[in-house]
């Protein structure tokens, strides 16, 4: 590690060191000026500062006000006078004014000066706010989280006009000095929810943060689970809506998502667009979307083991429907079943990695080229391609859950062939231990079920008018019990 | 990896009828050790009364889940809790074996007919122990699950098939005496190892065990009666004859659309053996750490595991015998001795104990 070196007395022996720091990089500027008659320099790292800010607020007023030559450097009078309230920093060691450097400032060097100063002339380029892409509701705010922390926070304030809206920051990455902001209301967040979550935060050893999602590894605890209590979302307005229920949000610069903790299974199934329907649709909708994750995973593994162990189960015409139509195919219907899937997740993956537009060309080649030719050719039967294809429609209604669920539904495909209902019924049971052993900081992920706890079931599954929700203050603390 | 925390006192009831509906219901005694079917609606009296007397000690142990049974003995002799240990470790370890044996005799009978046992049977072994592993948190949310799906399917079978009930099909009540009525009684809560399980599970329980076990013996007691009433009063002599008679019930019950109800009895069947192993296994895991002086790891997990998932293998194939020969009387006396006597000559010993302190001091 170097050593803190002190500020030199002159200004080229200071640039020199600053070059000498960034090993002279293409980015690194130097503007050589002259204020009060002595040589300065001004320098900042190109594209992280505003020129606009430099120009008006740093250089004109300098060379201006300072352009004749004082036999005494007026300290007093450019702090007082000239910059006053920008939040204007000094410092002598060169660490810090590096590390001001990287974050947009512009360092301003003055021969003989006892310190240089650091002007805040942030103004790197940076995506607008807009609706974001993987969390369309119908009804509610068009805003996104965007890829700049400070208006995140900003957007967040907007929704959350209290003081009690407490933004702690923090720094994370031996390397890239991410900064992290955890969000909470002072007034509702459960203290050892906070600390656990601080905690967590803080003992995070990375070496970069490539966004807030790869923070999830760090805020999960126990044994490795295909779950995780850790959510995230792009909507500041569900964001605000799950810090009112006492949960702590997380946000990183540089990403457009913020992390939820804790995040329960049933967070999977709501979306700020069921609070802008009215009560009966929204339980419908709801409803729907546990259906839609129960056939997501179960389906393919019941229709394998029905069709090979458990014949009985099919009403007979539907059975022989089936029978004759997996007689064409050279596979059986376990591996007919895995190969199809696995085709599935790889039309599904390569239209999420390609540009949009090719990756719907990819999508409708995959679904009915491929899908269509298969069944024409014999490989596969027309039963279990609709089966897959019913699958892959239900899973997207729980996009979120895809990465727990896949995995999930390979397995129980393989059981269902293996040992036919016995395997899929003891399979569900170890989703079961998963899903009821994933927690944070002593609030289960299956809660508000298992543990049961009635007073949030006014917005599980079911969800009260909003005229009653609006009175209560549901704290997620409350669910922390067996 | 065992959790240290405790489940609340609703989980524990929730566990404790997911196991005993399954004992109960899954397999029915043979014809000869059958309680009368007249007397069968009538099951919840008796069974109250027994269970109340065979769960008081363990309640006066706990005090309201403040100490285990281990706690007790610990203040006489450790070598007192190492017996204990090793004791309540084979009787666990026994209803985890008995749970998985039943299991291995439906699954071969009715799910997979036919096919090799070894595999279903190590493979819900080997799932039992994932879930005991977890700890005793995960065992109770995968409980309280489990309870609700339950008692959702029951309510369904009970609504389904009620219609067809035969009021000729129950006898009366006491057709075999009444001496025979309390004897079946008794023998239903001497195969309730839970209320064993009271007596280690004591300080891991939050809430009024005193107020809940009462509770809970009474609800399950009546679910229980009504139960045996409908199936006895649907199936009939048919079920009579039948192994699996309430999973031939279920293969009457249609909801609307859903016309097959005996396979979702079935997946619960299954669910709840893993549970109730799982369970067993980790009541056993604890006493042998206990026992031991140690942390359940993977020398006591194994040493309980595989020994249960031998016995079940051994078991599965002769449970309809076994389970004549336990009721001649054996798991009676082993009930009696283990979850009455011994915490009653505990308590005791322990107030004999303290009036000698308290003489000692004056």
């Amino acid at each position: 590690m170097e050593r803190h070196i002190l500020l030199f007395d002159r200004t080229e022996d200071n640039v020199r060191e600053i070059r000498r720091r960034f090993a002279e990089s293409f980015d690194l500027t130097v503007r050589e000026l002259t204020v009060c008659g002595r040589p300065a320099a001004a320098v900042t790292l190109d594209g992280m500062c505003s020129d606009e800010k430099i120009a008006e607020t740093v250089l004109k007023p300098l060379t201006s006000v300072f352009a004749f030559e004082t036999p005494d450097f007026p300290e007093e009078e450019i702090e007082a006078k000239v910059y006053k309230g920008m939040g204007l920093q000094k410092s002598c060691v060169f660490d810090e004014l590096c590390a001001a450097l990287v974050t947009g400032s512009l360092v301003l060097f003055l021969e003989n000066a006892a310190f240089a100063y650091i002007f805040g002339v942030q103004g790197y380029p940076k995506k607008s706010v807009e609706e974001p892409e993987a969390e369309q509701d119908e009804r509610s705010a068009a805003e996104g989280f965007t890829d700049t922390l400070r208006d995140n926070a900003a957007l967040l304030r907007r929704r959350l006009q209290t003081p009690e809206l407490i933004l702690e920051k923090l720094e994370i990455g031996e390397t890239a000095h991410t900064s992290v902001v955890i969000c909470y209301l002072a007034d509702r967040t459960d203290r050892q929810l906070l600390d656990e979550a601080r905690r967590r935060l803080q003992n995070a050893k990375a070496d970069t943060l490539p966004g807030a999602v790869s923070l999830r590894p760090f805020l999960d605890s126990g044994p490795p689970s295909l779950f995780s209590a850790t959510g995230f979302t792009q909507r500041p307005d569900k964001l605000a809506a799950k810090l009112t229920e006492g949960r702590i949000g997380v946000l990183v610069d540089g990403s457009s998502f913020a992390l939820i903790v804790p995040f329960l299974l049933t967070d999977h199934f709501q979306t700020q667009d069921d609070y802008a329907s009215n009560v009966f649709y929204s339980f419908f909708i709801r409803l729907l979307r546990v259906v839609s994750f129960m056939i997501s995973t179960t389906l393919p593994g019941l229709f394998v083991a029905a069709c090979t162990f458990h014949p009985e189960v099919l009403p007979p015409g539907i059975m022989a429907d089936i029978a004759a139509a997996e007689a064409r195919t050279p596979f059986s219907m376990v591996t007919e079943a895995l190969l199809i899937h696995l085709v599935y997740e790889i039309v599904r993956e390569a239209g999420l990695r390609m540009p949009r537009a090719v990756g719907h060309a990819v999508s409708i080649v995959g679904a009915l080229a491929v899908g269509n030719a298969a069944v024409e050719a014999g490989l596969i039967a027309a039963p279990m391609l609709l089966i897959v294809a019913f699958t892959a429609v239900s899973s997207a209604v729980v996009s979120k859950l895809h990465e727990s669920v896949a995995p999930i539904r390979f397995a129980l495909i393989a059981v269902g062939g293996l040992s036919g209902f016995f395997g899929i019924f003891l399979g569900i049971g170890l989703l079961l231990t998963d899903i009821t052993t994933v927690s944070f900081a002593g609030i289960p992920f299956s809660a508000p079920f298992s543990p049961f706890v009635g007073r949030a079931q006014r917005d599980a599954f079911y969800r009260s008018n909003t005229k009653k929700l609006g009175k209560i203050r549901q704290k997620i603390g409350e669910m922390r019990f067996g | 990896m065992t959790s240290r925390f405790k489940i609340g006192v609703g989980q524990l009831c929730c566990l404790f009828s997911v196991s005993r509906i399954l004992a109960l219901f899954m397999f029915i005694l043979p014809e000869n050790e059958r309680m009368a079917k007249g007397d069968r609606p009538w099951l919840f009296l008796p069974f109250l009364l027994f269970g109340l007397l065979a769960a008081a000690p363990a309640l006066l142990i706990t005090k309201n889940g403040q100490r285990s049974v281990f706690d007790l003995t610990d203040a006489f002799s450790p070598r007192l809790t190492s017996f204990c240990g090793v004791l309540f470790a084979i009787c666990a370890a026994w209803s985890a074996a008995m749970g998985a044996a039943r299991l291995g005799l439906f699954t071969e009978s009715v799910l997979l007919n036919g096919a090799p046992l070894p595999l279903p049977l190590l493979a819900l072994v080997v799932s039992a122990v994932i879930l005991a592993r977890k700890g005793l948190q995960t065992i109770g949310r995968v409980g309280g699950l489990l309870a609700a799906l339950l008692a959702a399917s029951l309510f369904f079978v009970l609504l389904t098939t009620a219609g067809r009930l035969d009021p000729a099909n129950p006898d009366p009540p006491l057709s075999d005496g009444f001496f025979r009525f309390i004897l079946h009684g008794f023998r239903a809560v001497a195969r309730t190892p839970e209320l064993g399980a009271l007596l280690v599970l004591g300080d891991r329980i939050s809430g009024p065990q005193r107020k809940a076990v009462p509770i809970w013996l009474a609800g399950f007691g009546l679910t229980a009666s009504c139960l045996f009433f409908v199936t006895t009063g649907v199936t009939g002599e048919y079920g009579e004859r039948q192994m699996f008679q309430f999973y031939t019930l279920t293969m009457l019950a249609k909801v609307g659309v859903m016309e097959r109800m005996d396979n979702l009895i079935a997946a619960i069947w299954v669910l709840s053996a893993l549970l109730r192993t799982a369970f067993f296994l980790w009541i056993a895991w604890e006493c042998l750490s206990r026992a031991c002086g140690r942390k359940p790891g993977f020398g006591i997990q194994a040493a309980v595991a595989i020994p249960v998932l031998c016995v079940s293998l051994l078991l599965s194939g002769n449970v309809t015998e076994l389970a004549g020969v336990l009721a001649s009387g054996g798991n009676e006396a082993l009930f009696a001795g283990v979850v009455v006597f011994l915490p009653i000559s505990l308590l005791t010993a322990e107030r004999i104990r303290k009036s000698h302190l308290k003489r000692g001091n004056t």
